[in-house]
C-alpha cells in the first residue's frame, strides 16, 4: 500500500524557473522532502490505535522516486514485513468491510503547507532570498 | 449533501443493464452483477465466508471533504470520495467487475439535487492492484479477490474573496 501523488507541477516549475538566478531545484528538492516526511508522521498518527495492526504505523516509509528529488511513494512499501498488508485492509476494506483509515488525509493537511514553501522557493529563486 | 450523491451514484450503477442495487432477498439479479451498499448480504461473520453471488461490487462512501487543495491551483475544490470494492472468484472477475464500474463512473457527471452544482467523477490515481482477501473466503473455502477503486466528485466554486 502506497500513496502516489503528481508532482510535475513542480517538475514543469523547475523547468520554467531554469534561468532564475538561483535554481529552484535545489530548494523544491528540501521542501518536498521535508513534506514527504511530514505526511509520513500524519499518516503513521492516522493509522495509529487499530489493536489488530498495531504495528502498521511503524511500518511506513517513504522513498525518493526520480532522480529530481520531486516525487516520492509513502506508504506501507516493500520493507514492511509481517506487517504487509495489514495498512492495505485498513485503507481500502475488504470483500465485505469498509475501509476504515482514510490513509490520503495526511497529505490533503500537507498540501497547503507544501504550496506555500514551493511557493517562497520559486520566488527566492528568482529574486533572492535568506540562505 | 453527501447523501444525496450517494444516491446519485449508486442510481448511476443501478441504470447499467448489467448492474442491479440490491434491495434485499427479493431482488433479481438474472445474469446482472450486484451492487451492495455498504454491506454484502449472505456473510458469515463468525465464519468469515461470503456466500453472495460472484461477481459483485460494494460501494463505500465518505463524509466528504469540505475544501480540497490542489498544489498549484488558487481556487478551492469541494470534493466527496467513495470507493467500490469489486469483488470475483478469480483477479479476472474482480478486474471485469472493477472495469465495469469504472466505465460507467469515471468522467461521469451527477447532479445531486435541483440547482446543485454537478459533479464530475474521476477515478483516483492511489488505487491498489487486484489482491486476494485474506480475510473472507467463499464458504467451501475458496478465495475471494478484490480491486478497491476510490473515486473523488467534484464540483467547482469560487475562491474566496477577502
Amino acid at each position: 500500500m502506497g500513496l502516489h501523488f503528481d508532482t510535475s507541477q513542480v517538475n514543469r516549475l523547475a523547468v520554467d524557473l531554469s534561468e532564475a538566478p538561483k535554481r529552484l531545484q535545489f530548494r523544491a528538492r528540501k521542501t518536498m522532502k521535508r513534506s514527504a516526511l511530514e505526511i509520513k508522521r500524519r499518516m503513521a498518527k492516522d493509522f495509529s490505535g487499530h489493536r489488530q495492526a498495531g504495528g502498521v504505523p511503524f511500518s511506513l516509509e517513504f522513498q525518493q522516486l526520480d532522480a529530481a528529488g520531486f516525487a516520492y511513494e509513502i506508504g506501507e512499501l516493500d520493507s514492511a514485513g509481517r506487517q504487509w498488508g495489514l495498512a492495505a485492509i485498513l485503507a481500502y476494506g475488504t470483500s465485505n468491510n469498509a475501509p476504515v483509515v482514510d490513509h490520503t488525509a495526511g497529505l490533503w493537511r500537507e498540501a497547503p503547507v507544501m504550496a506555500m514553501h514551493l511557493g517562497d522557493d520559486a520566488e527566492d529563486s528568482v529574486f533572492g532570498g535568506a540562505e | 449533501m453527501t447523501s444525496a450523491l450517494d444516491t446519485a451514484v449508486l442510481a448511476l450503477l443501478d441504470a447499467s443493464p448489467k448492474i442491479v442495487l440490491w434491495a434485499g432477498p427479493n431482488t433479481h439479479l438474472d445474469d446482472k452483477t450486484a451492487l451492495y451498499d455498504g454491506r454484502v448480504e449472505d456473510a458469515d461473520d463468525k465464519a468469515m465466508t461470503i456466500g453472495a453471488p460472484l461477481p459483485y461490487m460494494v460501494f463505500h462512501t465518505t463524509p466528504g471533504r469540505p475544501v480540497r487543495p490542489r498544489v498549484g491551483r488558487s481556487s478551492t475544490v469541494r470534493t466527496v470520495e467513495f470507493q467500490i470494492n469489486a469483488v470475483g472468484e478469480d483477479r479476472r472477475q474482480a478486474k471485469w467487475a472493477a472495469e465495469l464500474a469504472e466505465s460507467i463512473l469515471d468522467g461521469a457527471t451527477v447532479i445531486e439535487a435541483a440547482g446543485a452544482r454537478p459533479r464530475r467523477i474521476t477515478r483516483t490515481p492511489d488505487s491498489p492492484y487486484v489482491a486476494k482477501d485474506e480475510t473472507w473466503t467463499r464458504p467451501g473455502g475458496r478465495p475471494l479477490y478484490l480491486v478497491a477503486t476510490r473515486y473523488v466528485a467534484t464540483a467547482r466554486r469560487p475562491a474566496p474573496t477577502t
